[in-house]
């Protein structure tokens, strides 16, 4: 589904260049579950930006099902974003202002989907995820288990070919991390495809594939 | 999605709520000042655009002597431009009182508007019964407004009625009117034909070629040009020269529209409004307006910058930046709309006290008219995108991940953006508060000014027939002056702050080339000058013999004594008060001086201001036991504080020696107050303006400081950790600021020097330039800035110093 092709990025800072991602090589078939590794610096987090087109590359090339998409303008990438890419964070980034319920519908609105068929999809994953009670809940109001759950869903809910989670169980104790991943692996064996960053080598035991990267190179691949 | 978005706008609204209502209230104290303001611009721009045809009012100005210029002209100048074909139609208007016997009561109708049947061409006057044509078909037909038929006849029918006047002439009221409209510098009781005029006093007024004493209208096919107004000035002004060879003169037009702002002449028909007024209000309104929306940009772009992370979400949710632009643009005209309303209500509660405040009388419903209301909504459509338009526009280009980040609008061009915004609110403010301080103490200055008369303790009833107080004014000055509370009475046909006047020439005897054509004439009763107080300055005043002896002199030729004010006595050439007197004046009524008396001078008097201060004072003649205008009015002297018992003793006194209306009583201290009323009004509105002004930069400054504050919380924990003082916090939050009100204090200074010397250039005296001003005004900015940031901090004190460092705020 997704190849990338010799893909580098670096950044400079007065004057200095870091290389976060040297001639990168990967493969993700739909189905995947991967989890991406490696100490602090070693470019995890600059990979799945470049994946969810919030980065441009320097070099090389991104296959998304056949199509280049570094070769896109900012507003067909923005637009191939919302229809095929979903994101979860390491804080949630839930709307405080918006409940339970709006934050999971926000990308379906965005998607311009009838209100009947945002309110069916959003029932469905809010039941599916066990949030179904807390559906006019403010985010504030909720545990980090629950906000990461919300977030989950909402990022299921534009129904897309990939979740890329950037460390979602950072900001979780153990034993609501350890739920999450569940969560998470029950949604790969329904189909979904999932890129996970994380420090945790229990959580990325969770994965069916493992990528270990160190400065920006990706050191090996076990499954 | 709208309804998401609507949602969204409340929410934030709510979360925000203090700095959203500080912001709120600001926003709204600055629609509210405007909205009010330009109700009251739209009033007086629409004066006296209700009538059926463009007209022009014919003013005559005297180049001779001091540039006098005259809201009325002679009766002779319509029909002789009418004969020349220089004008299509044309109208006089020549007002006076006309007494009223109605079976055994006696009243004054004030103003009667004796005109050309022409009337209803020039203005729209509206029946309610009867017709206005009827008026012109009989001499002696009269049309009421509503308020005069109550007034003479009570709620009985008034159409038909009959009554007599003084001299037995039998009227017949032909037709009631509706009441004058407010917009309109029209100004009379009721109307009547120039044939009743005629009827009554004959042909004289009418054929004159010099009394001054018809408002008169002329109509053009186009409108004139410059060479159409000079060709009527010189053809006007010829006549008057072959009568008076040396006379320098010239005819204005001004067209009627226009005579609410810009009619300024001698005996306008009713008290105008005034350009200077009109331009400063706009100005205000601009200004008011603009830091209301200045603040709003500054305070929306800070409040947004706690809006990244949303704005990260929405982004990687799939909204484009159109969409987020629109959110944005969306909030901002939700939260104008809220404003607005609160501006519309406002000012609905407030426009009559501000109309009551003006004079005028102003309601919320002069809003509500199609044009008005569209004029209101674009520009509500204007202002929603002028001071949403920032704030959306750099939120909705965040980069998705400094979004995410938090990083918000940190950056260098929004902080420059936010600091220039602010850099000219102040710069208003502190200029407005320079100048509006030298406007204070200008108009201190200017009330104090001596004006040559004792305002104070003075009492005058006025708008009394000259004719029935010529008979009795002995008898009620010695009714009156039986009470110890009264300490003197007089009258006069023009007492000081009246503006009314009657020009005669004059010359010496023995050098007849040292002459003051038109000069002012006043016929003043017995103890004129002690009863003001009149500095006399040689000589004596004129008495009760000097009345009965010129009432019985003059038509024989005799010889009358007359009191000279000092210009007068300068204008003839005399150097000193001493110096005039006993000499002797011819006295004319013709510019040839045919016909002319002898006048002996036995007084002189200082100078004394007319009307206001703002007309220069005049060379004047006072005369007295010769009356010249139809009306005087009396003036009373009395004991400190004995102003309301002597109003009663007035009225009994009145009722003993008259069968009259008792005329109305008033101070003359604030008649003379009435007449500086423009000036009092500019000032205090001026320095509202400036309080307001003020008052929202200053809820702009606190929103800014408190929210800069708010951000920089666990930075202030950790200098507070590491040793930082108080004093050092406040400094630190305050260094932003203080460089910008700094340097705004600097271009601030410059703009309020220009700004002062230009109006204070507009008097003849004028206050020196008050330093203390220019240094304690932007002294009182830093202290505001210092004052508010340290108000600030107590967001700071709220939390202890361990959860900001753990950043849980």
């Amino acid at each position: 589904m997704i190849i990338l092709e010799k893909v580098s990025k670096s950044f400079t800072t007065e004057h200095i260049e870091t290389q976060a991602l040297n001639a990168i090589d990967l493969e993700i078939d739909a189905g995947d579950f991967i989890a991406v590794t490696g100490p602090s610096g070693s470019g995890k987090s600059t990979l799945l930006n470049v994946l969810g087109l919030l980065e441009p590359i320097n070099s090389g090339n991104y296959w998304f099902e056949g199509k280049n998409l570094n070769a896109l303008s900012p507003n067909r990438q923005q637009l191939f974003r919302k229809k095929n890419i979903g994101f979860i964070f390491q804080n949630f980034n839930l709307i405080d202002e918006l409940s339970v319920f709006e934050n999971i519908e926000l990308p379906l609105i965005y998607q311009g989907r009838e209100r009947k068929a945002r309110h069916h999809r959003v029932d469905e994953l809010m039941e599916r995820l066990g949030i179904a009670h807390r559906s006019s809940h403010m985010p504030q109001q909720l545990s980090g288990g629950q906000q990461q759950r919300v977030a989950i869903a909402r990022a299921l809910s534009g129904q897309p070919k990939i979740i890329l989670a950037d460390e979602p169980t950072g900001n979780l104790d153990s034993s609501i991390g350890k739920e999450v991943m569940l969560l998470l692996r029950e949604l790969n064996a329904q189909g979904a495809t999932i890129l996970m960053v994380t420090h945790s080598k229990e959580h990325a035991n969770y994965a069916g594939r493992l990528i270990q990267m160190k400065d920006g190179f990706h050191l090996q691949t076990q499954n | 999605m709208w309804f998401h978005y609507l949602l969204t706008a409340l929410r934030h609204f709510k979360s925000q709520l203090r700095y959203q209502l500080l912001n709120l209230t600001g926003l709204a104290i600055g629609l509210t000042s405007s909205l009010m303001i330009l109700t009251f611009l739209m009033q007086e721009i629409s004066y006296d655009k209700q009538h059926p045809a463009i007209s022009y009012r014919l003013d005559i100005q005297f180049n001779s002597l001091d540039n006098s210029r005259l809201a009325q002209v002679a009766g002779n100048m319509a029909p002789y431009l009418l004969q020349k074909q220089l004008i299509t139609n044309a109208l006089r208007i020549h007002r006076q009182s006309l007494t009223v016997h109605n079976r055994q009561l006696v009243n004054t109708l004030e103003q009667v508007a004796y005109t050309d049947p022409s009337l209803v061409d020039f203005f729209k006057i509206t029946v309610q019964q009867g017709s206005i044509e009827s008026v012109y078909q009989k001499p002696g037909s009269i049309a009421l407004t509503a308020s005069s038929a109550i007034n003479l006849f009570g709620t009985a029918e008034a159409l038909q009625q009959t009554f007599q006047d003084h001299d037995g002439n039998i009227w017949t009221v032909v037709a009631i009117l509706d009441e004058l409209p407010q917009e309109t510098h029209l100004q009379f009781s009721a109307i009547a034909s120039i044939d009743s005029l005629v009827m009554i006093e004959g042909n004289g007024r009418l054929d004159s070629w010099m009394r001054n004493d018809f408002y008169t209208y002329v109509q053009f096919t186009k409108s004139p040009k410059d060479s159409d107004r000079k060709l009527i000035s010189d053809t006007l002004a010829q006549p008057l020269k072959n009568i008076v060879p040396q006379l320098e003169l010239e005819f204005h037009l001004l067209k009627t529209s226009d005579i609410h702002l810009n009619g300024s002449s001698i005996g306008e028909m009713k008290f105008n409004g005034s350009k200077v007024q009109f331009y400063l209000f706009v100005a205000i309104a601009i200004i008011v307006l603009f830091v209301a929306l200045f603040n709003y940009i500054n305070f929306a772009t800070a409040l947004a910058s706690k809006r990244a992370l949303e704005v990260g979400v929405r982004q990687i949710s799939g909204a484009s930046k159109t969409q987020l632009m629109w959110q944005f643009l969306l909030e901002s005209a939700l939260f104008t709309l809220f404003a607005s309303a609160i501006a519309f209500l406002l000012s609905a509660l407030l426009l009559p006290y501000f109309g009551h405040y003006l004079q005028r009388e102003l309601t919320i419903y002069q809003l509500l008219t199609p044009t008005y209301l569209a004029l209101l909504f674009t520009g509500y459509l204007i202002i929603s995108v002028t001071a949403g338009f920032y704030p959306a526009l750099t939120l909705s280009n965040l980069a998705i991940l400094s979004a995410l980040r938090g990083a918000g609008l940190r950056g260098r061009s929004g902080r420059w953006f936010q600091q220039t915004l602010l850099f000219l609110q102040l710069v208003v403010s502190i200029a407005l508060l320079i100048w509006v301080g030298h406007i204070a103490l200008q108009l201190k200055m200017l009330q104090q000014i001596p004006v040559g008369y004792s305002s104070s303790n003075r009492l005058v009833a006025m708008h009394i027939d000259n004719e029935f107080l010529q008979q009795r004014f002995a008898h009620l000055q010695f009714e009156l002056k039986q009470h110890s509370n009264i300490i003197s009475v007089s009258a006069a046909d023009a007492i000081p702050t009246e503006d009314k006047a009657l020009f005669m020439q004059v010359r010496r005897q023995l050098r007849p080339e040292l002459k003051l054509p038109n000069v002012m004439v006043n016929n003043i009763y017995p103890d004129f000058i002690s009863t003001l107080n009149i500095p006399l300055l040689s000589g004596r005043e004129l008495n009760i013999e000097d009345m009965t002896l010129t009432k019985n002199g003059y038509q024989r030729g005799q010889e009358f004594p007359v009191v000279l004010n000092m210009l007068a006595v300068q204008a003839l050439g005399w150097s000193s008060a001493e110096q005039a007197l006993g000499k002797r004046l011819d006295f004319s009524e013709h510019p040839d001086f045919s016909y002319a008396r002898s006048a002996l001078i036995v007084g002189i008097v200082d100078n004394y201001y007319l009307t206001s201060i703002h007309q220069p004072m005049r060379p004047q003649v006072l005369v007295t036991g010769m009356p010249m205008l139809s009306d005087a009015s009396i003036i009373l002297h009395v004991e400190n504080d004995a102003e309301r018992f002597a109003k009663s003793l007035f009225e009994q006194s009145w009722k003993r020696v008259s069968d009259k209306d008792l005329p109305a009583i008033e101070l003359l201290s604030s008649r003379f107050r009435q007449l500086h009323q423009n000036d009092q009004l500019n000032g205090e509105l001026t320095a509202l303006a400036t309080a307001m002004t003020v008052m929202i930069v200053s809820f702009g400054l606190m929103g800014c400081a408190s929210y800069s504050t708010q951000r920089r919380l666990s930075e202030l924990a950790i200098r507070k950790v590491l040793g930082a003082s108080m004093t050092k916090l406040v400094l630190l939050l305050s260094r932003q600021f203080l460089f910008t009100v700094t340097f705004a204090s600097l271009v601030a200074i410059i703009i309020a020097w220009w700004l002062t010397t230009n109006w204070l250039s507009s008097f003849s005296m004028q206050v020196p330039l008050n330093y203390w001003l220019f240094t304690m005004a932007p002294l009182s900015a830093i202290g505001l800035v210092l004052g508010i940031t340290f108000l600030s901090l107590s967001l700071f004190r709220q939390y202890s110093l361990s959860t900001l460092l753990k950043r849980e705020v």
